[in-house]
Parts: C-alpha cells; structure tokens; sequence
C-alpha cells in the first residue's frame, strides 16, 4: 500500500516502532517512532528505495551502495526517483519519495511546478552529455559542408546498378562543397555545450565567435581564449558561415523572457547566404516558418537538426536527426552517475546541487554523534523563518549551525542541532511541519540503514502524515 | 599519349593519385608528371573525422529513419522510442590508429588527438618531414599488426601501389591476417584507396559477427549494400578549397620548372633544386636521358668540344630516367642551335631544352630526339 499525492489515503497501517536491530545499527541514538504513514515497505525496512523509470545505466546505478540503497523499477513507496525521459504524471510520485532526478539536462518530462509545490527538488544532470552532444554537433558541421548523405544514398542507387565504378568519378560532383577549416563558427549559447564546441570547432581550425545572454564566471573560464565574444545575436547571424543554437528552451515568447521561436525573420534576414544553423539544443527555438520562407526566397545554407521538424522534414536543405544528441553509452553512464551521486548527496547530507526548482545549498559536515541535522521545506512567505526557528527555541534547542536559502516560491532550511537527551523527536517534527506554511521536514541521518526513516510531510489536503 | 603533343613538356595533375596518367610512357618520353601531394589533405582529414562520427552514431540511419518517420506524420510521436536503435558511443577516450603519416595521416592524427582520442600509428616510410608533423602524444607501433590489435577506430592513409605486398605493393593489404588481429568492434576508415582492403575478408569477418564499421570513400563491389559498410562517392577532396590549392599548386610547380628547370613534386623524375643563374651572362640547359652509363660523359663531351664553360651543373636519376641542367656562359659566337643538336642526337638522350627564364619566348629552344620520328625542334 501507498500513498499519492493526489489520491486520498488509504488506512493507515500500525504505527511500528522503531526496531532494537534497526536502532543498533544506527549511530544515532534517535527515538524516531516513524511509519504511521502506510508508508513503510517491509520488504527492504532501512534502505532508500530508488524508484527508476526508463532502463537506467548499469554504471550509475552502481553508485550506490548497496547496503544503504535498494534500486528498483517497481517500488511502491520509493524515496527518490530516478528518470530518463519517461513522463513523469504526479501520480506516480509517491508521499515518500523526497527527490526527484532527471539523468539528462532538460526537465520538460517533469512536473516541476507541482513538484515545488510538493515540496520535491528536482534534479538534472548539466554538463553529462556535453561531449557527446558536441561530437553530433562536429558531425552537423560536416555533413552540411558536403553532401555525404545524398552522396552515400547515390552510391546505393549505383550499386544496386552495378554501376558505382563506371560514375562514381563524374557524379561526385554533385555531392562536393567546403571544408570547414578558416570558416566562421557562432556559438549561441556558451554553457558545458556551447563551450565545449567552442574549443573543439578551435581546434580544427575554425575562427569562433559566440554569445550568451547569461554568462557565467564558470563558462567564461571553459572557453578557448580565442573566442570573440559579440554583443549580441544578430551580430554573431551577420559573420557566421556556422551557427550553433546552445541556448536551453524556455517556453515563452522572447518578449515574455522565453526561448520560443527566438531565432525568427528578423535574425535569419542578417544570415550570410550560406550560412548553415546547426540545431541540437531544442526544436521550438527556431521559427521554422520563417526559415521555410528564408530558403524559398533562395537560401543555400543548410539546417541540421535533432528534433522533429513539421515543416521542414523533407525539405533539401534539412537535415533531420532523431535526437541522438545524447545517445552514447559515456553519456547515458555519466548522467546516471551524476543524478546518483547528487540524489546521494541530498538524502545523505541534505546539500541542494543541480536542481532545476530549489536553491543551491552547500553545508558544512555535521557530526551525527553529537548532533542531528533537520532539513526543512516551506513556501517563500515572510514570517516563516521566524516561525520555524520559534520552534527550535521553544523546544530549549541549541542551533549548532542554521542555513536558509530561497529560489522563486520555495524555501529550503537546513538546522543542525545539538543531540541530547530527553527530547521528544516525533514530537518537534510534528510541531515544525505544522507550521503552517512548511511543507516538509525532515531529519538527514547519513549513511545509515534508517533510510527512509525521518521524513514527514505537512499535505494542504490530508495533513499531517510521516 | 594521343592527346600529349611533342611539344608538351610537362604534365601536372591537380591531385595525389596519378592513375589517370599513362606515367611509364611519359618517362620514356622524356615528360616529368607533377602531382599535388598535400593539397587536399585538409579536405580528406575532415571527411576521415565525418567518417570517425558517422561510423559511432547510426547517424545516417536516423536521417534515413526521420523521413520515414516524417512521411507518416509520425516524427514527434516516435522519435524518443526510436532514437534508442541508432545510438552509440564517443569518440573522446578511444584509441586511433593511423596507418601511413604523412600529410593526411598526420593531419588526422593531430585533429583526432584535440578531440581527446589516443593516437597510436605505424607508416613504414616515415620521412623527418612527416615526423616533425605528428603531434608528440601519437605513439608510433612497430607494425602494422599492432596498430589493428589495440585500435578502436583505423584509418588507412597508405598509397596504393598495385601490386600485392609480397611484391613491394599494397594491393589488399589489409589482409585476412591484418582484420583478425581487431577488436571485435573496431571501425576501418579507407579514404585513401579502394584497393587497398581485401574486401572479401571484410565481408567473411562481418559474416561472422564482426560488430565494427567499413566507412569507405570507393566504390565497393562486394559490401556496398552490407549494413555494416558506408559507402561515399570518393569525396575526399570534392571541396572548392582542395581545388583551389590543388590547382594553384600544379601552377605554381610548373611555372617553377618551365621557367627555371627546377622539378619538385614529380611522381616519375627526380627532385632537383638549382641555384639562381644570372640569365644576361649565363644559358640553362636542361638535359633529358635515359639513365645508362656513359651518357653523362657523352653529354659533357659536347660542352668540352664547343669549349663552353660550364658555370654550374648538375645530373640527378630516378629510376629510368636522368635530368641533367647545365648553366653556361652565354657568348655570342656560339651556334646555338648546333649545339642543341648536338646534345640531343646522343643516343640515349631524349630531349634537351633551353630554359629562358619568364621570357616572351615561352615555347622556345626545346628539342626532342625522338626514337622513330628522329629529331625535331
């Protein structure tokens, strides 16, 4: 039996204490009477259960230890989950589960907004796939220069004629074109992708121009020096012979601060007559209406892309691929890892990184002997943090050390308190998660077999439940 | 030779391979043949790189498969399902091996290596100019058998000498024995000949579930339709770039052997680099002969007979054939054109030329002692 978020609860089985083998094998001299959720899977008592959808990379599954975690695709009550590209309906999410990660960069399979509202941080896996999306871009940038798929096609036609021989050295003609070694190469978008195909498309000769709105300190230090930075997108359209789109989606129009549609008329008019577009960051960015119109009134540049084009599919200036950007074994290996080892970090430690929806929170270790380290998730309204730390005060709690970070409507609190005696533990959880605007709480024990112990959730609609 | 008039005294092809060329016939004619050996190495080293990728990711299957897809209406629906049968693997981390370093070679190399791959190589002919090309991380093996056990990925950028290896060629020497020695799905890149590769074995080493790639850039009899070989319509050198440089280099190595006697880059004579002449005080001559002992001495005779002073000279050999430029003093009281019969009616002489520096008589003072027809001016 489990809970959902959306479903009504079902009867609430025993509350079971705490086991003497299970309170042996923690470090942590913690009365947590926990399970009165129907909650508890009795099948593997102590361990996180990961829930997988899609067939996750043996390699990242290998990063956890299997005396901490159990990996499944069918686990009832799992505490995280962990994804590839299936669509993720809220569900299939569980009460328990306190984490979700995406091994992969876009998040657009996951409900993030519900789960924020749920209290649920979702992660990705930035910079994964980065080699492998930028050797598919390399191979964009040669088979727009010549026409090696219409040239391999050509020679099935002749061999099937017995003909290769005799015409292969009058019709290659028609297939040849540039090399693309002194050509001009634009980069849009200079994050892990974008930089990463900076250097590279260096290396084999090409001069590098680039632009991104959003800069950071970490990509400025990935690119090769010799990149030129331009002012603007329409600057880097004017001089490129190559454009690279490496911008992430945002499902808005530009004018609403979204990616949508953002390479339209305006930016495609300055183009150089030539000028290939190289699309592997996400299909919705490029208005194709309006590049269809651009190669009707004669353009002889190509576009190669990794997404379904409506319009465009069979056009001879496209070139379709079926999103192979990220499908290589090292890829699909190192996002599962990285979602892995960052659904580890956040179960183990309580640390926020690579998440698409809550702040980025960076802590000190904490000594679980001497203290205990409660997270907890509320809606970013004024007051709260007062409220929350009220709590710890009233409850006569020595604060060892405190963090609170908010992102958008959500806020995020990790407090490590000292560890003594006498303290009715279920009992503060209860009086911190009842707190009206919290969300969540929950106590971060380490690497323990009490896994899924600790968690309590505050649900607008069913209360309060652990 | 129909098309090759006595006149003709050179013969350049925009190109590397001179296959098209009847050389052997141009030799004995006394023709030097010049090729453009690294003009289009740029060009095939990028092609080498598409077929790296081509052959990691089913690429062109996936473009194959989107029009499909694409003609059913049925692209956005299926696309994430499908992707999955034409993924594959990187080409960072995994190891390289060229065969043959020479322009191509070695410019693949140094391309390979900033892609993050492991380069290992083997070229039983390395020159020091080729040498000092290589990037320093490429490891050179002892043989070509080595460079098929550890590779992942091998590029073939030998010349292909029709001959079979027993016999100093190169004719299928990516043998039987040579494929056995791979691992089990490593990829053969051929750009450089056809011929090169013993198709058959290929095909035997498929059929029994060999899991790796043949990119090809050559029309390919036996596995042209295996769906393990890509087959591309010898484009290694079909960009407008290897063109220019192939033509500007062909111009350039003939101008510099018209107008100065000096052969660089020829496939049938050998190199000869001369010292500047003063052309108002001095003549250049250059001598074509079969190369048999005795005529050098029969050649100089003649200067010593005419009492010519010989300023500079110099005889170079390959093969059949010796090319000898001999700079005299220019003086008025000397019959020319004697003395150039005289030169080229020695036996084994195949053609003498005045050579007059950029000079409005461009066709001038050539000489041929043709075989049958006997000498012609």
């Amino acid at each position: 039996m489990f809970a959902v978020r959306q479903a009504s609860r079902t009867t609430a089985a025993t509350r079971p204490s705490l086991s003497a083998t299970a309170r042996a094998a923690s470090s942590i001299p913690l009365d947590l009477e926990h399970g009165t959720s129907p909650n508890v899977d009795a099948g593997s008592p102590g361990a996180f259960r990961i829930q997988t959808f899609n067939k996750i990379s043996e390699q990242g599954l290998q990063r956890f230890p299997s005396e901490f975690y159990s990996i499944s695709d069918s686990h009832q009550a799992s505490h995280a989950i962990l994804l590839r590209s299936h669509k993720l309906s809220m569900d299939e999410v569980p009460q328990s589960c306190r984490a979700v990660a995406r091994c992969g960069a876009g998040t657009n399979n996951v409900p993030v907004v519900e789960m924020t509202k749920s209290g649920i941080p979702v992660f990705n896996t930035p910079g994964a796939n980065a080699n492998a999306v930028k050797e598919l871009v390399l191979a964009g940038l040669l088979l727009s220069s010549r026409d090696i798929v219409g040239g391999m096609n050509h020679m099935k036609d002749l061999g099937a004629k017995g003909e290769q021989r005799e015409r292969v050295e009058k019709d290659k003609a028609l297939f040849g074109g540039r090399e693309i070694a002194g050509k001009t190469l634009g980069v849009i978008g200079l994050g892990h992708i974008g930089s990463a195909t900076a250097r590279d498309a260096a290396a084999l000769g090409m001069d590098v121009i680039g632009y991104d709105p959003g800069m950071t300190i970490e990509s400025a230090l990935k690119l090769p020096r010799e990149t030129q930075i331009l002012g603007g997108m329409k600057a880097v359209f004017a001089q490129a012979d190559y454009i690279s789109l490496n911008i992430p989606f945002i499902n808005k129009t530009p004018d609403e601060g979204g990616t949508k549609g953002i390479i339209g008329e305006e930016l495609l008019a300055e183009m150089k007559n030539d000028a290939t577009i190289l699309n592997f960051a996400r299909g919705e960015l490029v208005d194709s209406a309006a590049l269809k119109a651009h190669f009707d009134a004669g353009h002889k540049g190509k576009y190669v892309t990794d997404f379904p084009e409506d319009l465009l599919w069979d056009h001879e200036n496209a070139i379709v691929i079926p999103h192979l950007g990220a499908s290589t074994e090292e890829a699909e290996d190192a996002a599962a890892a990285m979602a892995a080892e960052t659904i580890m970090r956040f179960l183990t430690t309580g640390e926020i990184v690579n998440s698409v929806n809550f702040p980025t929170t960076l802590l000190e270790k904490h000594c679980t002997t001497t203290s205990v380290r409660i997270a907890i998730v509320n809606q970013n309204v004024a007051g709260s943090l007062a409220q929350i730390l009220a709590i710890f005060g009233d409850k006569n709690l020595n604060i060892l050390q405190q963090v609170n970070k908010s992102r958008g409507d959500v806020a995020y609190n990790v407090v490590d308190v000292e560890l003594v005696d006498g303290i009715d533990w279920p009992e503060v959880q209860k009086a911190l998660t009842t707190v009206p605007e919290v969300i969540s709480s929950r106590f971060i024990l380490g690497d323990t077999s009490l896994g899924g112990f600790g968690y309590a959730v505050n649900d607008p609609e069913h209360g309060y439940s652990v």
